[in-house]
């Protein structure tokens, strides 16, 4: 079982990005955070295989500026930035980012998170 | 000896006189021309000297008819120094006492001449009254010449050159005249051959002549050599007008050397609006000799220099070196105001694009997001086991990513437009972009790609994969297969070209291709998915990452290209 943490201040956005993961039994979310700060923590209780992470959620610090404290707490942790801005530049630049995702292809999210949690999809 | 004495003298009297005649001629036809207050006791002044030098060589000595004509003689070539005090009186003021003093000396000397029954002339002895008078004479000239001499002399401190000269040259003059006077008066009478004595006064008296010439109405030869240095400030001036670029620029380039050129206090440049556009200086009078600002209307303003009361005479061809830079100026002034319109437009149009960069980050958010949404809820319905649920659901996904390309084709030349692009530009081999391209369209069996293999372009990887994509989507839609990607270098670049083999582009179309949501009546029927910012979007990204995009008419097809910049890793 791989455990997830999710980073996404709407609530929508959160139950979609909950249900998609979750048509793969192998993952289950144990964490969700609104702020950076809850995130950080949540990743330091739960050392989670993999964060996805929005860049624009509540309060001072964004997904970006929060990915280096994220990996400093959960180190074994796999960060995607899965955001509806084009951010593809700065993730590339970022080395705490491990894969970037535009929101407008959710149909991505579970096979990009299948492949960096080193899990194959699901049999038939 | 003597003789040799007489005829020098004798020729520097000739000369004197027809020097004298020229100077009151020259200065009365400045009066003529001027009109004005100095000019008028200047024209009396050196009229008076110039009538005695004249009148004086008619006169026979030795006559003794005429002895109430050489003391009306005497008694008008007495008011010299009192018309030469009133000349120097329009430019300051003088207490009271002084004013009487020189009037009554005046009075008293051209009138005490007439109760004298003859004039002693030269050889003759000098009774004791009239050495009381000579006595008297020497103390009104010697009194008016000094109090002209130190006023000019002091008044032209400080002042631009040509004021300055003219000035002093005046002083210099009347000091001479009044030395020549004692010189002659000391010497005692007249011995009958002419001496040494004689012969120094009758030169002093000589060089007062150019002296006055030079001090009230100089050549502009004299004029032109006296203004070198102050022809370099204007030199500076023009310089500095030329190269303005600003109201500001103009004025501080304009203000200080006008004022150095005429030695004035002070100096404004006023807009016809009344806007002060620059100062520079004191504007406000100057104690005892205030004067009215010199005013010079430009095209689009007015300027003022404050003077004093010296310059209208001392300075006048100066100030008239003013309309020199007045038109230069005007144009200067016409110049900094576009480049201000220019910078304000710069200005506007830099807070137009921030306000459309700001915008189109919120709208890239608030835009993607709801689609995002959209197509994820409805990607999870497709989970569901009804296949009519799932049909509809995947309908939902596709018309979801339709807008999801509007949108992002809307953003992207937004983004152009506004300069927002902000390429992040990388080596990329090119033959890893063109397949993964390739791939991703599913387009695999239908393209053919050439000449990709050890190619390396400088460019922004997605933005190039954004290229590829529009043209190989294109090709697919409008054209016919196969489809080529054929890549080369050329000229330190490397060119891509898709092309296909269908119909090609109306030739009517072809200057249309690049434009915002053009389409062609045929790409019109044949895809309704088109936004028509496809090919300008290409051409777009390919020139903000420094290369371009065009079309190549073919005889077959439509055949596409796009140049970009190389990092130096060529074809191996």
């Amino acid at each position: 079982m791989k455990v997830l943490v999710v980073v996404e201040d709407e609530e929508d956005m959160r139950r979609m990005i909950f249900a998609l993961l979750t048509r793969d039994p192998r993952l289950v979310v144990t964490g969700h955070a609104t702020t950076a700060a809850e995130a950080i923590e949540a990743a330091a209780s739960l050392s989670p295989g993999l964060i996805v992470l929005d860049h624009f959620i509540e309060g001072p610090v964004t997904g970006l500026e929060a990915a280096p404290s994220l990996k400093q707490v959960a180190p074994a942790a796999k960060i995607i930035l899965f955001s509806a801005h084009d951010l593809s530049s700065e993730a590339r630049r970022s080395p705490d980012i491990d894969a970037y995702l535009q929101k407008d292809q959710p149909q991505k999210l579970l096979p990009l998170a299948q492949s960096l949690l080193g899990l194959g999809p699901i049999a038939a | 000896m003597a003789s040799e004495v007489k005829e020098f003298l004798e020729a520097v009297q000739v000369v004197q006189t027809a020097l004298f005649l020229g100077l009151a001629l020259v200065v009365g036809l400045q009066w003529l021309k001027h009109r004005d207050q100095a000019s008028a006791w200047a024209a009396a002044t050196f009229g008076v000297l110039g009538a005695v030098a004249v009148a004086g060589r008619f006169l026979p000595e030795e006559s003794t008819e005429l002895v109430l004509a050489r003391e009306l003689l005497i008694a008008v070539l007495l008011l010299f120094p009192y018309l030469l005090y009133r000349f120097a009186r329009v430019f300051r003021a003088a207490p009271r006492w002084i004013d009487v003093t020189a009037a009554l000396l005046t009075a008293a000397v051209c009138t005490v001449i007439f109760f004298f029954d003859e004039v002693p002339g030269e050889g003759d002895p000098r009774p004791t009254s009239f050495l009381l008078y000579s006595l008297a004479i020497l103390v009104q000239w010697a009194f008016l010449s000094a109090l002209v001499s130190v006023w000019l002399w002091k008044a032209g401190s400080g002042r631009p050159t040509v004021i300055r000269r003219r000035m002093r040259t005046l002083s210099l003059g009347a000091a001479s005249l009044f030395a020549a006077i004692l010189i002659s008066v000391a010497a005692g009478p007249s011995p009958e051959e002419p001496g040494g004595a004689e012969a120094l006064s009758a030169l002093v008296a000589f060089i007062s002549g150019p002296l006055f010439l030079l001090g009230a109405a100089p050549p502009s030869i004299v004029l032109a050599l006296w203004r070198r240095p102050e022809e370099l400030a204007l030199y500076e001036a023009e310089a500095a007008l030329m190269a303005a670029t600003s109201t500001d620029e103009v004025a501080q380039g304009l203000l200080p050397h006008v004022a150095r050129t005429i030695g004035a206090r002070g100096a404004t440049l006023t807009a016809h609006n009344g806007t002060e556009l620059a100062a520079y200086g004191d504007m406000s009078p100057a104690g005892d000799t205030a004067s009215a600002p010199v005013l010079m209307e430009l095209r689009s303003a007015t300027l003022s220099v404050a003077t004093d009361s010296f310059t209208p005479f001392f300075g006048r061809e100066e100030v008239g070196l003013l309309t020199r830079l007045s038109s230069l100026t005007d144009v200067a002034l016409r110049r900094a105001e576009l480049a201000d319109r220019e910078r304000a437009t710069a200005a506007e149009l830099e807070t137009a694009n921030v306000s459309m960069r700001e915008f189109v980050a919120i709208a890239s958010h608030d835009l993607r997001t709801p689609v995002a949404a959209i197509k994820g809820y409805a990607e999870l319905l497709t989970d569901g086991s009804d296949v009519a649920n799932k049909e509809f659901a995947a309908t939902i996904i596709r018309q979801a990513d339709h807008l999801s390309r509007i949108v992002d084709d809307l953003l992207t030349v937004s983004r152009i437009d506004s300069g927002a692009l902000e390429p992040q530009r990388a080596q990329l081999a090119l033959r890893e972009v063109v397949y993964e391209v390739v791939a991703d369209l599913g387009v695999s069996d239908s393209t053919a790609v050439e000449g990709v293999d050890g190619l390396v372009v400088l460019a922004d990887p997605d933005h190039l994969r954004r290229m590829l994509r529009n043209l190989l989507e294109n090709a697919q839609n409008y054209g016919e297969p196969p489809v080529e990607i054929v890549a080369c270098s050329s000229d330190g670049a490397v060119e891509i070209r898709v092309c296909d083999r269908g119909a090609g582009i109306a030739p009517d179309f072809e200057s249309r291709l690049f434009e915002r949501f053009a389409r062609s009546s045929k790409a019109i029927s044949r895809s309704k998915h088109g936004t028509g910012l496809g090919l300008s979007i290409v051409r777009g990204l390919a020139r903000a990452g420094g290369g371009d995009a065009w079309y190549e008419r073919r005889p077959e097809g439509a055949c596409f290209g796009v140049r970009l910049p190389v990092s130096g890793g060529d074809r191996e």
